[in-house]
């Protein structure tokens, strides 16, 4: 079996990419969404991570700790916001939820 | 033969993420997508560690396949519950959705396959690279990146306060006090 380089580690990014990108735009439920949007994050974290490696530099690895340091803090915030929406509306499809105001 | 392992540790891994990240954009019960989102996240953890970045795997399991996971599946017991099956899990654009995604991903394979990476620049540091990837993160967080770690943190701070404030019940009265 071949020696994995940095293209086999680009091209599965983008594959968990592209399928996150997917269930960003099909996913009915909000927190279907923030759950897609995690995906999106994870492959950005392969990226860096891998460029990382194979251009022998530390700064990737700083770029993805902070990367899932922002994304914990991004996804506290959107699941309060969540909640708060399914208080007011019962309901957190995100085609369902159209009034600006309440 | 150490590189054979790291090979096929790389496609068990990449196989198990691509089918669980399916499950997750696919499922009809939200649940069973977050619970997908845990093997991701944890297969993801072993991308890292074949990639020899063992602090960043450790990180991941922590806070992502831990934390983040358990605040996922809270707000999704507190919200619809975890036995209710939608039909129709999702909206009615999957055919539009699908030929973008597989364009924009086409394109972008086509570029990342036809361009040639520059070598790594070899620099006088480097020998500690192999083996003390931790020590290595540890200086740089303290030295080059100190100001946006203390940032980092002073965001997760504010980021945890202002979900505390927006999740809170408001009282009837309106004067923004507990009513629990």
């Amino acid at each position: 079996m071949a020696m994995t380089g940095i293209n086999h580690y680009l091209i599965l990014s983008l594959i968990l990419f592209s399928i996150g990108v997917f269930g960003v735009l099909t996913r009915r439920s909000a927190i279907g969404i923030l759950l897609s949007l995690e995906l999106m994050f994870n492959a950005v974290n392969i990226n860096l991570v891998a460029f990382s490696h194979f251009l022998e530099s530390i700064s990737g690895h700083i770029f993805a700790i902070f990367i899932i340091a922002v994304a914990a803090a991004e996804s506290c915030v959107g699941l309060a916001i969540i909640i708060c929406i399914y208080r007011t509306f019962r309901d957190i499809r995100a085609d369902r939820i159209n009034t600006l105001k309440w | 033969m150490i590189v054979t392992v790291q090979a096929v540790a790389f496609y068990v891994l990449s196989a198990v993420i691509i089918a669980a990240a399916i499950a997750v954009v696919r499922a009809r019960n939200i649940f069973y997508a977050g619970l997908s989102l845990c093997v991701v996240l944890t297969g993801v953890a072993g991308i890292f560690l074949t990639l020899k970045a063992e602090f960043l795997a450790g990180m991941q399991v922590l806070i992502y396949a831990g934390a983040v996971i358990v605040l996922i599946l809270f707000a999704i017991m507190l919200t619809q519950g975890i036995h209710r099956f939608e039909n129709d899990p999702h909206n009615g654009m999957q055919l539009l959705a699908l030929l973008s995604v597989a364009a924009i991903s086409s394109l972008t394979a086509f570029i990342l396959l036809t361009h040639k990476w520059p070598e790594p620049v070899r620099k006088a540091v480097i020998p500690t690279w192999e083996s003390f990837n931790t020590l290595e993160i540890g200086r740089a967080l303290v030295r080059d990146f100190a100001l946006p770690f203390e940032l980092i943190s002073l965001l997760l701070l504010a980021a945890v306060l202002g979900a505390i404030m927006i999740a809170r019940r408001k009282s009837e009265k309106g004067n923004g006090d507990d009513g629990n």
